[in-house]
């Protein structure tokens, strides 16, 4: 009987640690999982982040001026999702990052920089067969939509960073399926260097300080000279003291009235032309950001600052030219109108030469080759 | 033989508060690991939906009703008891830092416990507070 109780007795350690380690370990688990799951859900994210910028600032410009250009000819009427450039760049280098971190095991990347091009190209084809005198292509003058297409696209990157990363106990956790943990992040690319100019008119004259500088190739049909004719002539005055860029009433338009004519030029442009007016407000949310001030309270940057500073950096420029074109030529009037909606865009170099100078040059041949002329923002 | 009897239940008997000790502060490390970690995932959320506009063409950014619920969506398992962002410079802008600052009062479940153990310095509740930063979109 003694020996019965006494055996009775053994164990009773073993029965406590049967109750009490499951316990520990699973407490143990919790915090370990908790700690785990945060730890690589923050880095998920920040690939995410990371991955979302540098796609979407690496976009390359679609060019409806190519309308037969790869890009376009993969656009579908529905606006499909296209895979650019910008997700194989991003794709690649993050791939490395998360096999190198250990959290991310796979990085999926999706750019729809145009879902908007299809139905911008058929509004622009709308808006060809209503207006008059369409043998001659007005449209082609009033909105140069080719070359401004590079600010008219709504470029968004999607990128989704995921891990299988499975702690344990993580369903006490997390309520999202087991076994994936997953990042999203959109970044939408926007301007890093743009200028406005104003819109001259065919007939007006450019002096600056004494220098006139004619323009040439008036054209029946033409409300002004298309930005990438005129550039170059214009440019010549850059280096005329008080003609520069931000100087020259006739290259440069303070902030506030050029962020009001872009509204201008929006809310004149016909319905049919819509897609148009919304991507010049587009347009201009980024010119709003380039020009306000910066937060840490200096000055905003003028508009050769910025061309200064894409020349410091090898950078490009884009120039638009918006406004209200006062021409009384026979096309206005044929159309209608006597102020007629301009907008145009060119892509151009800027150079600081040999003796420090900067300058601006022709347009590019194509928006295809500009070089950081993005950055990105999130957006989500 | 007779006076071994009871000698196990004795043993238990001293060594259980030890036990449970331990338990306590394992069970609380646990917790308490935890729910740091969930704050700072509460506040890397709520930072991240401060700093990301919700339109970018008005520039207009989060309110302070959607930090705090991001904050305690971040948390998971438990609603932050304060929220508080502060902007630099104020109000939010592009380019700017944005910071935000979520805490957690949390009572442990084995304070009772941990006090009878430890007389009463180890137990009780715990503020968790943590500070997240990042540069405005």
């Amino acid at each position: 009987m003694r020996g019965s109780m006494h055996t009775d007795e053994r164990g009773g350690i073993a029965v406590l640690a049967g109750v009490l380690l499951p316990a520990l370990l699973a407490f143990s688990a919790l915090g370990f999982a908790g700690l785990t799951m945060a730890g690589g859900e923050r880095e998920l994210q920040r690939a995410a982040d990371a991955g979302a910028l540098a796609a979407a600032a690496q976009l390359p410009l679609a060019d409806l001026g190519g309308i037969t250009s790869p890009v376009l000819s993969d656009l579908s009427p529905s606006g499909a999702t296209v895979q650019m450039g910008g997700c194989a760049v991003v794709e690649m280098n993050l791939q490395e990052a998360a096999l190198t971190s250990g959290f991310a095991d796979t990085v999926t990347c999706s750019a729809s920089p145009v879902a908007y091009t299809g139905n911008l190209a058929t509004a622009l084809q709308q808006g060809l067969g209503v207006l008059p005198l369409t043998g001659l292509h007005p449209l082609n003058r009033v909105v140069d939509v080719p070359a401004l297409l590079p600010s008219i696209a709504k470029p968004h990157v999607t990128v989704t960073a995921g891990s299988d990363l499975d702690p344990p106990l993580r369903g006490l956790l997390s309520p999202s399926a087991p076994g994936r943990l997953e990042a999203t992040a959109i970044a939408r690319r926007r301007f890093k260097n743009a200028v406005l100019a104003p819109v001259i008119d065919v007939d007006d004259t450019v002096i600056c300080q004494g220098n006139i500088i004619g323009l040439l190739g008036v054209t029946v049909g033409t409300f002004t000279e298309p930005l990438r004719n005129i550039l170059g002539d214009l440019s010549l005055l850059n280096n005329v003291t008080g003609c520069r860029f931000d100087a020259n009433p006739a290259l440069a338009v303070p902030r506030d009235p050029a962020l009001t004519t872009l509204d201008t030029v929006a809310a004149a442009l016909p319905t049919q032309l819509r897609p148009v007016a919304d991507a010049l407000r587009e347009l201009r949310i980024d010119l709003a950001d380039l020009y306000d001030p910066p937060p840490d309270g200096s000055a905003a940057p003028t508009q050769w600052e910025i061309i200064e500073s894409a020349a410091a950096n090898n950078e490009d420029v884009l120039v638009v030219m918006a406004g209200l074109s006062s021409s009384s030529s026979l096309l206005s009037s044929l159309l209608g109108a006597t102020r007629i909606p301009v907008v145009d865009g060119v892509v151009v170099p800027a150079t600081t030469l040999l003796d420090g100078t900067v300058t601006v040059s022709d347009a590019l041949p194509s928006v295809l080759a500009a070089r950081g002329l993005f950055r990105a923002t999130l957006v989500r | 033989m007779s006076r071994e009897r009871g000698g196990a239940a004795v043993e238990f008997a001293l060594a259980l508060p030890i036990v449970l000790g331990i338990v306590g502060m394992v069970v609380t490390g646990a917790l308490a690991f935890t729910m740091n970690a969930l704050l700072l995932r509460g506040a890397e959320h709520a930072t991240r939906v401060a700093a990301v506009p919700t339109d970018l063409a008005t520039r207009t950014y989060a309110t302070d009703a959607q930090v705090a619920q991001a904050a305690a969506d971040g948390a998971i398992l438990f609603i932050p008891t304060a929220v508080q962002r502060v902007c630099s410079p104020s109000p939010c802008r592009g380019g700017g830092r944005v910071g935000v600052t979520v805490s957690y009062v949390w009572t442990n479940p084995a304070a009772g416990l941990l006090s009878a153990m430890t007389g009463g310095g180890f137990g009780g509740s715990y503020t968790f507070t943590t500070t997240t930063r990042r540069v405005v979109e």
